[in-house]
């Protein structure tokens, strides 16, 4: 019988430049299980260093999420994932959101800027929860025409062009940053900040196995008396870790220890989770975006909740940039036809009706080729869906988040 | 291209480019008994030592130097993309005229090789920061100067590159000042490690939006409207 108890340890250390410099640690982590160490809640979270209470931020992030992501089990034993899995996210989001103004007295909540990475799993799977940049990666096993394989689960980064510019979830914005991505029984799980993905990883799906195998090694393996999340910390602390980073660096790990096969087992399948083609939105066409990676789902408990999704391996971005170039197209067409309504009605009949003789197809085809159009297109939802589920949000955000003002001060 | 190893160095990189006055005006003498290019000369010494004293701009930083002026008397690469902790500051000498606004179009290309070079290489970056070190007096035809400055802004606006200008003693700031959208600084104020530190925190892709967003750049606070 495998032995299925959670095993966990967390840390944040103080990156040497916020020593340096006297800012203090803004990275924040929660690591919990549920009494019988069935389920494990993992946030963790980057406050911007340029924001002045970016501590305060990622601490209710992680506080706030991890209490809810709780409670969320005792939901999830009675009633199996699904959409609604989202629609909780989302409210937890605007509920954090809500706090953060309250903290702030203000509906300007860019002071405590602080991404979000965070997951529940249980005994079957579970799900990912990421706004910004730093890295959720753990192991499971999948099987590959019948035989069995171990595979490495990503959830990567999102930044901007430049490497120290993310998306936080106090931002106006942040439901296009949100990521809901479902993982599968999970032997083993690592949620860090891009500080700690510096230790930990070696590119945004590779572990650094020579820092991570023999950490996990000592962390969980050898029992010696020391907290293992204190000796984690030991290994954030070292002065060699200063060489790699300066940032505040984050680790939260945890471990099925009888489930757990050697680290190097777990690879990222770029065919179960299909590389996304680079694509940057805003920023120049050769910057990268990576959106979000989703390995392929083998039939768990969260199956209902994942079987959504089950299509949407196709890559976020380019799907986003045709969906506008579809609704620009809309919008095209739907001015066009209403130009020619207008001039069905304004212009002259006997005018009109000289027009309409130089035509021998009927006026009306365009609008009709509209509809035939538009037919297709929304049945064709397995590309347009996003991972996440929110296109039922837009219409709540513009109430509830004022669209972040762009000054350009001068002075 | 040029001669970085990246394998062993596999870290992110801020690529920084030095555009320096070398014009035969910077050999005037200062109130405080140094000649323009002296204070130059200790100024880059200086960000050498703060550079590498702090252990991840070691590992991070890039620099590159385009000098303007000089024996050569014209605007050109001076040294290309080199590692912090491969640089090794040398005494620039002084002659000729002061060609400034090719001198930052060099410098502007320079990055965005710099950072094509990063991409290819499979190697994150910061924002790229070009740092202009003169006495303000450009010699180029106004044209020139008006439309290097005109897309020196540009790129600042679009993120491209943080621009900082820095003046030397009895520099003309107003004209420096055209380069970039923060107010120039003297060279004598700047601490470059801080502002390393400071330009490599994490920020917001989205909004770069006020002043208060940068408040940690200690002692320099006309700066705090950098990161726009």
């Amino acid at each position: 019988m495998r032995m299925s108890a959670w095993v966990t340890a967390s840390a944040s250390v103080i990156g040497s430049s916020h020593v340096a410099t006297g800012v203090p640690c803004q990275d924040a982590c929660v690591i919990k299980t549920t009494k019988a160490d069935e389920w494990v809640v993992i946030v963790v979270s980057d406050g911007a260093g340029t924001a002045s209470r970016a501590e305060e931020g990622a601490r209710h992030v992680v506080k706030f999420f991890s209490e809810e992501l709780l409670k969320l089990v005792t939901e999830l034993n009675k009633r199996s994932p699904g959409h609604w899995i989202n629609d909780f996210v989302i409210e937890k989001v605007l509920q954090t959101r809500n706090a953060l103004r309250q903290m702030a007295a203000s509906d300007d909540i860019r002071d405590f800027n602080s991404t979000v990475v965070a997951c529940l799993l249980g005994p079957s799977g579970g799900f990912a929860i990421h706004i910004g940049d730093g890295s959720i990666v753990g192991g499971y096993r999948s099987e590959l025409v019948g035989v069995a394989a171990a595979s490495l689960f990503v959830s990567a980064p999102e930044n901007g062009e430049y490497a120290n510019e993310t998306f936080f979830i106090t931002e106006g914005d942040w439901v296009k940053h949100l990521r809901v991505t479902p993982m599968p029984k999970m032997d083993w799980v690592l949620c860090c900040t891009d500080g700690g993905s510096s230790l930990a990883l070696a590119t945004e799906t590779e572990i650094k196995y020579g820092f991570l195998g023999p950490v996990i090694q000592d962390v969980f393996s050898i029992t010696d008396g020391v907290p293992r999340s204190k000796k984690l910390a030991t290994y954030l602390s070292d002065p060699q870790a200063d060489k790699v980073t300066g940032d505040d660096k984050s680790l939260a790990i945890a471990v099925k220890l009888g489930d757990m096969l050697p680290l190097d087992q777990y690879v990222f399948n770029a065919k179960n989770a299909k590389k996304v083609p680079l694509a940057s939105p805003a920023q120049d066409a050769g910057g990268g975006v990576p959106m979000p990676l989703q390995p392929k789902r083998g039939k768990t408990f969260f199956s209902n909740f994942i079987s959504e999704q089950e299509d949407q391996d196709a890559p976020t971005e380019p799907v986003k940039s045709l969906k506008r170039s579809r609704e620009r197209l809309r919008l095209t067409v739907f001015l066009l036809s209403g130009l020619f309504v207008a001039t069905i009605l304004f212009v002259p009949q006997s005018l009109f009706s000289s027009i309409r003789g130089i035509f021998t197809t009927p006026p009306v085809k365009p609008s009709l080729s509209v509809e035939g159009n538009a037919g297709p297109e929304a049945a064709s939802t397995p590309i347009e869906k996003k991972p996440t589920e929110i296109e039922s949000v837009p219409p709540i955000t513009p109430q509830l988040t004022n669209p972040v003002p762009v000054e350009t001060d001068k002075t | 291209m040029n001669s970085v190893d990246y394998s062993s160095n596999p870290n992110q990189r801020t690529p920084c480019v030095l555009v320096l006055d070398a014009s035969g005006s910077m050999d005037a003498v200062g109130p405080s008994g140094k000649t323009r290019i002296q204070a130059l000369n200790e100024g880059i010494q200086a960000l050498e030592k703060s550079l590498k004293e702090d252990d991840t701009a070691l590992t991070r930083v890039q620099m590159a130097i385009v000098s303007v002026g000089g024996p050569a008397d014209d605007a050109d690469i001076m040294m290309d993309w080199t590692d912090v902790m491969n640089f090794q500051s040398f005494p620039l000498r002084t002659g000729g005229t002061t060609p400034l606004g090719k001198g930052i179009q060099v410098g502007l290309a320079l990055i965005e090789q710099g950072k094509q070079n990063l991409k290819h290489a499979g190697i994150s970056y910061t924002r790229p920061w070009m740092m202009v070190i003169s006495d303000g007096d450009p010699t180029d035809d106004q044209s020139v100067w008006a439309a290097a400055a005109q897309e020196c802004k540009a790129a600042e606006l679009a993120k491209k590159v943080e621009v900082f200008c820095i003046g030397v003693e009895g520099a003309n700031l107003h004209t420096l000042g055209e380069l970039s959208v923060k107010p120039p600084l003297m060279l004598d104020g700047v601490k470059f490690r801080e502002l390393f530190v400071w330009l490599s925190s994490s920020l917001s892709a989205a909004s770069r939006s006020r002043p208060g967003d940068s408040l940690q750049l200690p002692s320099t606070d006309v700066w705090r409207n950098v990161g726009m």
